[in-house]
């Protein structure tokens, strides 16, 4: 059915039918509905989509850290180096948090302990995982600090975060995801909270380190600008479910999803000059309460004809490594 | 009792270890004269068998006599030395003002965090604690008082117990609050085991909001030791402690008022002195506090 050329290609991290549900008073809540895709060796994966569509849900899937009360994983396999995560025991959960799968998230500001040297911290990541001694934990620190290109290195280890500002707190993140050198790194939206001149810094810094480390990164985002620069391949997600995947070239050449083309219409293009006013998609985001009849997206689709408000349609090939969630994606294509 | 609000923000705990007493003595005068002058009470009582006389030494020749050199606060009406009765007194007040802070400290410490981080055992924990904040102190001190032998050790018990709850809960509303910060979650993302989560990240910021309640409870121990002593249901009516020596001269307030008043005295100043300590780490740890009043 959908693109899966498992083949030769290393294959990371594979996802399959992935389902998890939100148990709320009032009723239960798919976050996500059954969504599959993959991640190879070294690669970057795009992940993109508006809020509450399931992006950071689908991260915490991952790595088994969903508030336990209120959401499970109810379907589906998350294959990692060919070992279903959702079978580990805790402990041996555990064993990869951090060491082989690490994560960034949003907010810098708060994601760092105020109590503890930002040294400290670094080295407490990399004493969990090997057996470094302390002094040899702060001597890797220090290291990772330089390799973020934080300034003086020496000094800054013992600097507490509120010494630090927003963007070097970033990087004191990112030392500390990457200093067991995983294989994964799910970067969380890392630059939505910093202004943007230090936006383009953080990214090019993650872009270089996985270069170095042979890392492969799940950049998770709503800035398709960001995808275009530094992704290989992209995953538009809407209402908990993936509407489209490709090549992020394909993506951008050949957008097959009518939701996907609505993104692409509403970002502001520079090389059109002045713009009147940006075209959006109509309608809201519908809520994932009531079951949705059909394809999530037709109450706000332009092209939508009875089959997509009665079935929901799967992922199908429409290209070599491109696929869309959308019963007339050949039609939407053309348009 | 006033109860300390959580911190909404995680205070930094580094505040202690960077603190330097000059900078503390111009920045936070409250701060250091109150720990300074309870920090001098503790030194004075311990030192007391150094300077004071005997407080148990009866000399009926020296019945309700005024201050002189060697008796400076006169003598009771046992003929005993005021003077040292009150500052051996200091010593039983002060150790049963601290230890039992110190145990209601550590106990409400150990049911916050088990209680905030366990959502099924919080349930259980904090209705027991409910029961047994609904206990007057008082009662809960006769009782113990009167179905056992008595003594120092009983009336810590008593004067314990009470006070667990408020320290229980204060710790459980920050560990609730903290639990969900992003650094714990990113803790967690590298791989942490819980246990270590809580001591490393989660333990430090009840810290600063537990020292302020356990001024608080510190300053209510001591006047409710000096209260059942008071009553006869504290410490035995020999042993000089603030609370019997005010019980015991009461009758001769006119005639020797430095009898009830030099304990009386003592014991104001020193839950004035703690009250203000109390106060005054919650502005050292809480700025916005000081600025809104």
């Amino acid at each position: 059915m959908q693109s899966r050329n498992a083949g030769g290609d290393d294959v990371l991290l594979d996802v399959l039918d992935l389902e998890t549900h939100f148990y709320g008073e009032d009723g239960v809540v798919p976050a996500l509905g059954g969504i599959s895709f993959q991640i190879r060796s070294g690669e970057t994966l795009g992940v993109v989509g508006e809020s509450g569509c399931g992006k950071s849900v689908t991260a915490l899937s991952i790595l088994r850290l969903l508030p336990k009360l209120s959401a499970k994983t109810v379907g589906g396999e998350i294959r990692f180096r060919g070992r279903d995560l959702l079978k580990l025991s805790e402990p041996e959960m555990r064993l990869i948090r951090g060491d082989r799968i690490a994560m960034i998230f949003q907010e810098p500001m708060t994601s760092l302990n105020p109590v503890h040297t930002v040294g400290d911290q670094i080295a407490e990541a990399v004493q969990i995982h090997t057996k470094a001694s302390r002094s040899e934990a702060m001597a890797r620190a220090q290291e990772m600090l330089r390799l973020v290109r934080i300034a003086d290195p020496e000094r800054r280890v013992n600097n507490y975060p509120y010494e630090m500002s927003g963007g070097m707190r970033q990087r004191v993140m990112i030392a500390m995801a990457l200093a067991c050198t995983p294989e994964l790194l799910i970067a969380d939206e890392p630059t939505t909270a910093l202004d943007v001149t230090i936006q383009a810094q953080i990214l090019r810094l993650i872009l270089e380190l996985k270069q170095r480390m042979g890392t492969a990164v799940m950049l998770i985002t709503h800035d398709l600008g960001v995808v275009a620069e530094t992704c290989q391949r992209a995953v538009v997600m809407y209402a908990g479910r993936i509407v489209e995947q490709a090549t992020v070239r394909d993506l951008f050449a050949r957008p097959t999803h009518p939701y996907t083309q609505g993104l692409m219409r509403s970002a502001p293009d520079p090389r059109r000059g002045r713009q009147r006013r940006l075209p959006e998609i109509p309608g809201i985001v519908p809520s994932l309460r009531e079951p949705i009849a059909g394809c999530s997206f037709a109450p706000r689709c332009p092209y939508a004809i009875s089959i997509c408000h009665e079935k929901t349609p799967s992922l199908r090939d429409v290209g070599p490594d491109h696929a869309a969630a959308c019963w007339r994606s050949e039609e939407v294509v053309g348009a | 009792m006033t109860l300390v609000s959580a911190p909404t923000e995680a205070v930094p705990i580094s505040v202690l270890r960077t603190i330097k007493l000059p900078r503390l003595a111009k920045r936070h005068p409250l701060v250091f004269a109150s720990g300074g002058f309870v920090l001098l009470l503790i030194l004075l009582a311990l030192a007391a068998p150094l300077y004071a006389g005997d407080p148990l030494n009866v000399d009926p020749f020296k019945r309700l006599q005024p201050p002189t050199s060697e008796f400076w606060f006169g003598c009771d009406n046992l003929g005993r030395d005021v003077f040292a009765r009150t500052v051996f007194g200091a010593q039983i007040s002060l150790m049963v003002g601290l230890i039992s802070t110190a145990t209601a400290a550590l106990a409400g410490l150990l049911i916050g965090i088990i209680s905030g981080y366990n959502r099924r055992l919080d349930n259980i924990i904090m209705r027991i604690m409910d029961g047994l904040m609904s206990i007057p102190t008082i009662l809960l001190a006769i009782a113990l008082v009167s179905l056992t032998r008595g003594g120092v050790g009983i009336l810590i018990v008593a004067i314990t117990i009470p006070q667990i709850p408020s320290v229980a809960r204060l710790v459980r509303s920050v560990v609730l609050s903290v639990r969900e910060r992003p650094y714990v979650e990113a803790a967690l993302c590298g791989g942490a085991r819980l246990p270590k989560v809580l001591w490393r990240h989660i333990l430090p910021s009840t810290i600063p909001p537990l020292m302020v309640q356990s001024a608080n409870v510190c300053a209510s121990a001591i006047l409710v030791e000096a209260g059942l002593s008071f009553l006869g249901a504290g410490v035995s009516p020999e042993i000089p402690s603030w609370g019997n020596m005010i019980s015991s001269s009461r009758i001769y307030l006119a005639t020797a008022p430095l009898t009830v008043f030099a304990p009386g005295i003592c014991l104001a100043l020193t839950i004035l002195a703690v009250n203000l300590l109390g106060d005054g780490l919650r502005d050292l740890f809480d700025p916005r506090s000081k600025r809104r009043g």
